[in-house]
């Protein structure tokens, strides 16, 4: 099977992965002791993001794709 | 040398603009032109940032040709996209989907399967300066407003997580890491991903369902070792689809052109 070039923008674990690391930044941010646990942050960061936030980095990716197939669609 | 005493003979000074002349550190990100020059070529050309920095001057020097800009160091490019935040991994995204072709190739095949259905799994590595960017000292009651890497010893972290649509983060892992993950960390965090399976079933690249498949994008070469081995043993209980893709590093695509 040939697959096509990566497309990051194409992918909801990006987004994903940018809300996480938000959330590392304002950890870290707030309280400095942070730096010296980083799997309680990682842990802190990801029991952060909830379903709704995913779910709307799945929408975003739906509606790009579909942004991108609608000039290929017939008339 | 030379540059700077002809420009003093001229100016009787050796600032572009004296009034910056305290700014040494910063004077680089505060000269506009450069800056528009480095901001436009990223956007236009990510391609020439990822290449020799003889390269990316001689693109430089095409693209302003008026301006002076042969002479700029790797440091301060690198220091002056640090600054607009364009890190090295935001440059190969752009370079990557430079084409509008090959998004579009990617689009056809992500529509052909649901989305309810798609597992995107990928990693993140918290040594960058993308993730702990506010650091320095600043005044009492005044906001800090410097973006630099945090030299402070942190490990090295890679943070993988596998996502869906209908229940959020299906499984994450963090690890730490020397130079790069090994197909041994992936293998690990596909056999504790197995433990989904009542949700979502894992399988071999070939035995292909529309309604039940698992899609695990990734360019690293590691994972797919990884996941190809642990799929294959897979294969024979379940059903679904595997996507990977050999890592191609922007550098060797762009020596073959």
């Amino acid at each position: 099977m040939r697959l096509p070039p990566y497309s990051p923008k194409l992918q909801p674990i990006e987004g994903v992965f940018s809300d996480l690391k938000k959330h590392v930044r304002s950890l870290v941010y707030e309280d400095g002791r942070y730096l010296n646990k980083t799997f309680h942050l990682m842990a802190a960061a990801v029991g952060m993001l909830t379903a709704e936030q995913v779910a709307g980095h799945f929408s975003r990716v739906s509606l790009q794709v579909a942004e991108l197939l609608a000039p290929m669609a017939p008339a | 040398m030379r540059r700077w005493l002809r420009h003093f003979e001229v100016n009787g000074t050796v600032w572009r603009d004296p009034r910056r002349r305290n700014l040494h550190g910063d004077a680089a990100i505060r000269d506009p032109h450069l800056t528009r020059a480095v901001l436009t070529l990223v956007e236009t050309e990510p391609v020439a940032f990822l290449r020799d920095h003889v390269d990316l001057l001689v693109a430089l020097s095409f693209d302003d040709p008026e301006s002076d800009h042969r002479y700029v160091s790797a440091a301060t490019v690198y220091h002056m996209l640090r600054f607009h935040q364009y890190t090295r991994k935001k440059i190969e995204r752009l370079y990557a989907e430079s084409s509008l072709s090959a998004q579009r190739a990617f689009a056809v095949l992500f529509n052909e399967i649901p989305l309810r259905c798609i597992v995107s799994v990928d990693e993140a590595h918290t040594g960058g300066s993308d993730m702990y960017q506010r650091y320095g000292r600043s005044l009492r009651n005044v906001a800090c407003i410097l973006r630099d890497r945090d030299t402070r010893p942190i490990p090295r972290t890679s943070t993988m997580m596998a996502v869906t649509l209908t229940h959020g983060v299906l499984w994450s892992q963090t690890v730490i890491v020397g130079s790069a993950q090994t197909a041994d960390d992936w293998r690990l965090f596909l056999q504790c991903l197995h433990v989904q399976r009542n949700t979502y079933i894992l399988a071999y690249r070939g035995r292909c369902s529309r309604t039940r498949a698992l899609s695990s994008m990734t360019t690293q070469a590691s994972m797919t070792s990884g996941a190809t081995s642990i799929c294959r043993q897979m294969a024979s209980t379940s059903c679904g689809y595997l996507l990977t893709r050999r890592n191609c590093s922007p550098l060797r695509a762009s020596s073959r052109t």
